[in-house]
């Protein structure tokens, strides 16, 4: 009685959007990966087979499968499947930080922004065009200069400079969700402007800014280790992924990889972890509606 | 011999969700200078009717029968043969005008890039045909339009500027999709008006979709209705309009409200007139 | 049925837009009457002020001039209002917009929608929301399925049916129907008018009826203006008004209509001799 949508019709709208595979066998590769990768950090220094600042110069630079050290050991003849494990903290807490703080941020700024519009809009609008301006990279080595290296500071420098792209993005998906009817039907039905936001807008703009986090992560977590490489993340003995591999070029240098190469491996398979996971949920969205 | 003939055109579409059969045994002519009408509504497979007519049906989909356009079977045709045929002989119009032209384009860059693309026409020779065509259409000073951006002209005037695009290429047959449904009324009148008048003066061949019967009364000389993908009826207007055979022609005809119409009764719904006349649904 | 007193009116209502240094008069002086369990049609085309104006009778913009009464007392609609004032307000005007797609959040069913709205205004819940919500999905021709399904697993007519019991929910006296129609389907559009009836019928409610097509308005409607560039270019009630027409623009307006037998030649000679006598917009 009350109208189908003919086949034809339906099948006509579906059929320019791309195919994604429902079960992505590489999205549980990724998720397991990276819970993988939480579980090291979180237990790395129990389960690890040495101590990772153990000196032993009779095994400098030495080769995988030398007795007792499954991945090899650096130049100071540190046992580097003990120091990835334990460095795996590190590497990660930085990059929680700088993804929390900017999301929040980007959150706050881009919601007040999109949902009052207006002066508001144009003020915080013209913050964050600033705030675009400063690098990353650049904004950290800044701080680090002012107020010394270690893993908060250029966090820090770096949820600010991350804070712009989803303010903005926040700003964007919230102005345009306003501008739907729906919005204007729930205030006439007379439920609050804070209700609607929140039960209604929010969940809507979630997806994208879900996925904006999940990608952001990925190049935390590479900027991060440059800091490191330069030597003004993480300091000595503490360490984490990327100084490893800045004190591995010396033996890089001297014919032994080993000691660049498992960090940097670890550090890209996260990336690509983190970056399918994100592009999965952009798709997934996308298609939905 | 008419210029284009439809001989059992038939389309399925394989998806996912298994085949659907969007067109069946659909079948119509087309003479010279003759305007047909296909009236349904949504999902009845009138779009994907013209799609077949220009080789533009989706990727994957089986389509069988013929399509005959000037002795050529588009169905079995080149890729060189339908381009030069989308160039030359058939163009179409859509329902949205502003979703099929280049918004960052000056509007005479773009009704002319066609055809001096193809080396039909130079560039001076394009320009002044464009500006011929504008008034044939009833653009007010077309020298100053050609230089504005789409955003700049009204619905109705940028339709107006798709009907100078298609018609650039001199075609032979001109394809309508709904062009005047997103239109205001008084706009709608005023460009089914120019299409009437063009189609007349210039001896095109015209398919004319809508789902509108007393719009299609308007311009055509022949109706065919559809519905799921079949034609149910087809004729000359006043046959279909004043005398029609099939149920859902008399449903879809009644199931208008009208003015001075009566309206104290229920308007009868398509399912209601359908089963009233013993017809299934 | 209908008792001449007067549930909402108009007086010179105005509202200007400024836009990059351009103001725009959107709505000019206008005034109009709803009797109660009346139905008012507001008759016109793109850029005609329609829906502003009934944004601004909604609360969702506010004129630069003008008042509203209802039931005679002075009906100020302040965008900054107290929650009591919300709530009050939102028990006398509901509205339906005209594209259900973007007028329904995509993730919430018709149930949710409901059990929200009956907890904020009624408090209602368990059962007696669950009874409530019952009557008000049948009472729109719904299904407890449907009721149950996303905006995305329903089709244009039963989306709008969706919106329609979610304005009832709040038993507003006067429903605002934007373009509520013009949407769907020929057999659907007739599927809803019949339903507006109905309830218009069994509720006792009042509706202004925004739309451009004048056959729509006739069936659905007592009394009309007609609007163009923001004024009431011709007002009375609805029958006389389209098949009496005084103003120009009615006249052409009703030329511009499909209908059996119709052509577009009138309208487009009409439209020359409004232009003629018009400030170019």
């Amino acid at each position: 009685m009350t109208g189908q949508i003919p086949a034809a019709d339906a099948l006509l709208r579906t059929d320019t959007t791309v195919r994604l595979p429902r079960r992505d066998p590489w999205l549980f590769a990724s998720i397991g990966w990276l819970a993988l990768v939480v579980l090291i950090a979180i237990v790395g220094p129990w389960i690890a087979p040495y101590d990772p600042n153990t000196v032993d110069l009779r095994a400098i630079n030495a080769p995988p499968g030398t007795a007792g050290h499954l991945l090899g050991t650096d130049q100071l003849g540190r046992d580097l499947l003990s120091r990835l494990l334990v460095g795996a903290r590190l590497t990660l807490i930085g990059p929680l930080i700088v993804i929390v703080g900017s999301t929040l941020l980007g959150v706050i700024i881009g919601g007040v922004s999109g949902w009052i519009g207006g002066w508001v809009d144009g003020l915080l609008s013209r913050i964050i065009d600033f705030l675009f301006a400063f690098p990353g990279l650049l904004l950290a080595i800044f701080a680090v200069a002012l107020f010394g290296p270690g893993v908060v500071t250029p966090a820090i420098a770096l949820a600010i400079a991350f804070t712009p792209i989803g303010a903005r993005l926040m700003r964007n998906l919230v102005m345009r969700e306003v501008r739907k009817d729906y919005v204007s039907s729930l205030r006439v039905l007379g439920f609050s402007g804070v209700g609607i936001f929140v039960r209604h807008v929010f969940p809507n703009v979630s997806a994208p800014m879900l996925s904006q986090t999940v990608l952001g992560f990925s190049y935390a977590v590479v900027d991060l280790a440059a800091i490191s490489y330069l030597g003004l993340g993480v300091q000595p003995p503490e360490f984490d992924w990327g100084l490893m591999i800045s004190e591995g070029q010396q033996s890089l240098l001297a014919g032994a990889p080993w000691p660049v190469l498992w960090p940097s491996i670890m550090i890209v398979l996260v990336v690509i972890a983190f970056n399918h996971m994100g592009e999965y949920i952009i798709d997934r969205y996308q298609r939905r509606f | 011999m008419p210029l284009l003939s439809i001989r059992g055109l038939s389309l399925s579409i394989s998806g996912r969700r298994g085949t659907n059969v969007v067109l069946t045994d659909v079948s119509f002519d087309v003479d010279e200078g003759e305007c047909v009408a296909l009236v349904g509504e949504s999902g009845s497979g009138k779009s994907m009717t013209t799609k077949c007519i220009v080789g533009a049906q989706p990727e994957g989909s089986e389509i069988s029968g013929s399509v005959d356009f000037a002795g050529t079977d588009i169905t079995r045709a080149s890729r060189s043969t339908l381009l030069r045929m989308r160039r030359a002989e058939v163009a179409m119009i859509y329902q949205d005008p502003r979703s099929g032209i280049n918004p960052i384009q000056r509007v005479g860059d773009f009704v002319v890039e066609a055809v001096v693309a193809s080396g039909a026409l130079t560039q001076q020779a394009a320009r002044t045909r464009a500006i011929e065509l504008m008034r044939a259409v009833r653009l007010r000073n077309p020298e100053q339009i050609m230089m504005r951006y789409p955003f700049e002209l009204s619905g109705g005037m940028l339709q107006r500027v798709m009907i100078v695009s298609a018609l650039m290429g001199s075609p032979r047959l001109l394809l309508c999709d709904e062009p005047t449904t997103a239109l205001d009324v008084t706009n709608q009148a005023e460009v089914v008006n120019i299409l009437g008048d063009l189609q007349k003066k210039r001896r095109l061949a015209m398919v004319f979709i809508t789902h509108d019967l007393d719009l299609a009364a308007a311009i055509s000389d022949r109706v065919c209705v559809m519905r799921d993908g079949r034609i149910v009826e087809s004729g000359t207007t006043s046959q279909v309009l004043n005398a029609p055979s099939h149920p859902y022609t008399k449903a879809l005809l009644s199931s208008r409200p009208t003015l001075g119409g009566d309206t104290a009764t229920r308007l009868p719904t398509i399912a209601e007139t359908l089963a009233a006349e013993g017809a299934e649904r | 049925m209908s008792d001449q007193h007067t549930l909402l009116a108009a007086r010179s209502v105005t509202k200007t837009f400024t836009k990059r240094s351009q103001t725009v008069t959107a709505v000019n002086d206008v005034s109009f009457e709803l009797p109660a369990g009346g139905s008012l049609g507001i008759i016109g085309e793109s850029g005609s002020g329609k829906s502003t104006l009934v944004r601004i009778v909604i609360g969702l913009e506010t004129a630069d001039r003008g008042s509203f009464l209802y039931r005679g007392e002075e009906h100020k609609l302040d965008l900054r209002r107290s929650r009591r004032q919300r709530l009050t307000d939102a028990r006398r005007m509901q509205i339906v917009f005209q594209d259900p797609t973007v007028s329904l959040d995509p993730r919430e069913t018709l149930r949710e929608s409901l059990s929200r709205i009956l907890h904020l205004h009624y408090n209602l819940s368990g059962p007696s929301a669950a009874s409530r919500i019952r009557e008000l999905t049948g009472a729109v021709g719904l299904t407890e399925r449907q009721a149950d399904a996303l905006p995305s697993q329903l089709s244009g007519g039963q989306k709008q049916r969706v919106a329609i019991a979610r304005a009832l929910s709040v038993e507003p006296e006067i429903l605002i129907l934007d373009e509520a129609v013009s949407a769907l389907d020929v057999s659907v559009q007739a599927q809803i008018l019949n339903l507006l009836n109905d309830l218009r019928a069994k509720l006792g409610l009042s509706y202004l009826f925004v739309s451009h097509d004048l056959s729509v308005v006739q069936y659905v409607t007592d009394h009309a203006i007609v609007m163009r560039r923001g004024q009431v270019v011709e007002a009375g009630d609805t029958r006389s008004v389209l098949s009496n027409p005084q103003h120009p623009y009615t006249k052409l307006l009703l030329a511009s209509v499909p209908a059996p037998g119709w052509s577009p030649d009138a309208a487009v000679l009409l439209r020359r001799e409004l232009e003629a006598t018009e400030v170019p917009a």
